[in-house]
């Protein structure tokens, strides 16, 4: 594992941890303006534009470099993003369970209802309804978001030996349920955006 | 520092430019000072080939074969081409595989045809510069998908060009604008062309411009207004001169697409024009007058159709339409008023003309082939893969690997195993767009692995995926005993394969292409032989505004052009050509005032006939 000091970032550009490749403190709750900035510098450093009169190896690393500081900012830039890398970085996966989440199963039926009658009836009052439970699922998932981002500064809090266990089981359900949240808003605005519905 | 130029290949009209002491020139025309090289190539009957703007003319004369908005059909299948495409262009019969048209009983494919445009930039940049010039960065629509990339590239070598970079043509435009801005913000570049629409949210901060999402259509631009107007011009005078026969007639179509595109744009200045088709082999013309209000009505639904894609690019990027700080138009469509009015009240903002919407991408890429050519090191784009790409799984499903927007390069490992026993290879088959289903999104290329025959599900290939920074993908494949990689032959599903592609360089050496003496010539003779058409016609029709001196004057006029065609000296055509021009100059104007006249008086069809 080679460091590399780009400027004042050091970083490992083939670590397999995004925060490593970055030149970032191993830091859950992100500084978006550090993120910004390693981004920057490193893309300046490697990107392809920067490398086109150099040798083939020169380029090919350059390339590769590249899409792995993509990557790791991709990854981390979005907080559901790096809350499932972390995850898995950890060793855990988040499944393709599809089942209702306890907490949502009363939204979820209300969402349902609204859509078939929306579906039935295009031109009636189904719209407004429509609309009404999309707003409850978005306070759904923005108060999921917020837990989040409290997981995270509970595993920055985390001393070593400290028991990761329950925050990895905290983060998994989070992670799902905003799964969930996020394809119900998909199928309530590809409902309401229909021909039938209009 | 090698020098390497910027080409804006468009639809409509192409340019060639470079940065000359820091600052990005578009390279004219030595001849005419002409920026923008129209897109269009015709084949004469007798094998001679134009490019330009004597192309254009000789389409009008109806007779050969042009093409023109050849990008329409870069990277695409004959199934994807239309009823308006077969009626305009000579395309083959079937109804699948790679797009190729039939010219002078010759097959050729667009990557060819817009060959023959890039080729005519190449020369005209070395006339001017002096000794080669082979390096150069292409623009593309953002939106434009992997084959339409490769048919780029593809028409690059064809024409002999090493090209470095293909870059997105909205991300270009704001480069260009982006040299006298250094105060971070977010811009949305917003470029309808003539057959391609895009458009681009970007975030500016300290010479780096970030796309955050692109979005656009393919095949809607400025070629889509003409093609209504023309539409309603033809049936207008088929239905006026009980003339149903016009319909049909490609000559026809092309007289009144042309009438169309030059009416547009005088309807920009102007708040009503008078059109003027002229019906071949007859003496008749159809006159309409027409509004722009009318021509507004016409279009409307097709400039409305440009707001969708904005909407899911500000989506995607997670932006609302006020934290927009600027807008900046590109394409010569942009200045159709009705365009204007549409993106101003869309974004909230006035937007950003200053920079000829004709050039800036030219402007734009020749600043970006500085970068690579190491000129300018405080700029960089970071561009992103517009259209997610996946793989076809169980069920004809697409399952996605990487996802539209993502910042390129970027790359992705996939793993596949076999869906059967003792199976020999894994067949791939790669498609990219944002539809559930494979059968929906674009082909792509397939691709097979071999694999040592085991049970079902035992062998496992990793596969890197690589899109690189013009947005084309390579597929690397990893052999996990030894570590080592091969790349992987992809075969396009609508492009050419690299063998084809040598094959036709070969053949093209075998050209018996004009050498620039010739060409001038004969495209000198083309421009006479206009002029002649139009001064004989106007004088029929003018006979009773003519004096005659001023006759006199014109006919001596005529004949001493007519008398320099004989020879092979360009210079004594084009001198003769003036003369004549500024000769019937004044018949001309009082031609066309006497038909607004008489439209505006009665608001009835004129027919003159001789």
């Amino acid at each position: 594992m080679t460091e590399v000091t780009v400027g004042e970032i050091i970083h490992n550009p083939d670590s397999r941890d995004h925060f490593e490749v970055l030149g970032l403190p191993r830091r859950l709750v992100l500084d978006q303006d550090a993120l910004s900035r390693h981004y920057y510098a490193l893309s300046r450093k490697y990107h392809p534009d920067f490398h086109q009169t150099g040798s083939a190896a020169e380029r090919v690393a350059s390339l590769r470099r590249t899409a792995a500081v993509n990557e790791a900012h991709k990854t981390l830039r979005d907080p559901v993003a790096r809350g499932r890398w972390w995850l898995e970085f950890n060793g855990h996966r988040l499944g393709t369970n599809p089942s209702v989440p306890p907490d949502l199963a009363m939204l979820v039926f209300e969402v349902q209802e609204a859509l078939e009658s929306l579906r039935g009836e295009p031109e009636g009052s189904g719209r407004d309804e429509v609309r009404e439970r999309r707003r409850e699922v978005e306070a759904e998932r923005t108060a999921r978001l917020a837990a989040l981002e409290a997981n995270f500064g509970k595993w920055d809090a985390l001393l070593d030996g400290g028991s990761r266990e329950p925050l990895l089981d905290e983060l998994r359900g989070l992670l799902a349920e905003i799964s969930y949240l996020n394809t119900l808003l998909r199928d309530i605005d590809r409902t309401a955006e229909t021909p039938e519905a209009r | 520092m090698p020098r390497i130029l910027g080409i804006d290949l468009g639809t409509t009209n192409s340019l060639i430019a470079q940065v000359r002491d820091g600052k990005p020139e578009v390279i004219r025309d030595p001849q005419t000072g002409e920026s923008l090289l129209p897109s269009v190539v015709h084949f004469a009957e007798d094998g001679t080939i134009l490019v330009g703007q004597a192309a254009r003319e000789a389409e009008v004369r109806g007779t050969g074969t042009t093409v023109a908005s050849i990008k329409r059909f870069m990277g695409i299948g004959m199934e994807h081409v239309n009823l308006d495409d077969r009626r305009q262009f000579p395309l083959v019969e079937p109804t699948e595989g790679p797009v190729k048209l039939i010219i002078n009983g010759e097959e050729t494919t667009p990557p060819q045809l817009s060959a023959h445009v890039l080729r005519e930039l190449k020369r005209r940049a070395e006339a001017v510069l002096g000794g080669e010039a082979d390096q150069v960065v292409i623009t593309v629509p953002a939106y434009f998908n992997d084959s339409q990339r490769q048919a780029t590239r593809d028409a690059g070598r064809l024409a002999g060009l090493n090209v470095l970079r293909l870059l997105n043509e909205p991300t270009a435009a704001s480069l260009a604008y982006g040299l006298d801005k250094r105060d971070p913000g977010v811009i949305a570049v917003y470029d309808l062309g003539g057959g391609t629409f895009d458009i681009s949210i970007l975030k500016l901060n300290d010479g780096i411009f970030e796309v955050l999402a692109t979005n656009g259509n393919t095949r809607l631009g400025g070629d889509d207004f003409d093609r209504r107007f023309a539409q309603w011009i033809v049936e207008g005078a088929a239905k006026e001169l009980d003339r149903p026969d016009l319909l049909k007639s490609r000559h026809v179509w092309a007289l009144a697409r042309r009438e169309a595109e030059r009416a547009k744009i005088r309807l920009s200045d102007d708040q009503e024009t008078l059109m003027q088709l002229e019906i071949p082999g007859s003496h008749t013309e159809y006159r309409v007058l027409i509004t722009r209000s009318q021509y507004e009505d016409m279009i409307r639904d097709i400039a409305e159709r440009t707001l969708r894609p904005c909407r899911q690019a500000l989506k995607d990027a997670g932006i609302a339409p006020a934290e927009v700080d600027e807008v900046v138009m590109v394409g010569g469509s942009t200045r159709v008023p009705l365009v204007r009015s549409l993106v101003r009240e869309f974004f909230q903002t006035e937007p950003r003309v200053g920079i000829d919407p004709d050039e800036v991408v030219a402007l734009g890429a020749a600043v970006q082939a500085d970068i690579l050519a190491g000129g300018t090191n405080d700029m960089l784009l970071l561009d992103v893969v517009p259209l997610s790409l996946g793989i076809e799984t169980m069920g004809g499903v697409m399952t996605r690997i990487i996802h539209r927007n993502t910042t390129i390069p970027c790359s992705v490992m996939e793993e596949f195993t076999t869906p059967a026993d003792n199976v020999t290879h894994i067949d791939i088959h790669v498609l990219q767009g944002e539809r559930e289903f494979a059968r929906d999104n674009r082909s792509l290329a397939r691709f097979k692995l071999p694999v040592e025959p085991m049970p079902a599900g035992m062998a496992r290939v990793k596969v890197m995926f690589l899109i690189d920074a013009n947005g084309i993908l390579s597929v690397t494949a990893i052999d996990e005993k030894t570590g080592r990689e091969h790349t992987v032959e992809v075969k396009p599903s609508y492009g050419l394969t690299d063998e084809q592609v040598e094959q036709m360089l070969i053949e093209s050496f075998d050209y018996a292409e004009q050498d620039v003496t010739n060409r001038l010539l004969a495209e000198a003779k083309v421009e006479a032989e206009s002029v002649l058409l139009y001064t004989g016609k106007a004088l029929r029709d003018g006979a009773d505004l003519l004096g005659e001196t001023e006759r006199k004057q014109i006919e001596v006029a005529t004949d001493a052009l007519r008398n320099t065609l004989g020879g092979d000296d360009r210079v004594p055509i084009l001198d003769a050509t003036h003369a004549l021009n500024e000769v019937t100059r004044p018949l001309a104007e009082r031609l066309m005032n006497r038909s607004i006249q008489q439209l505006v008086k009665d608001r009835r069809v004129d027919e003159i006939a001789v």
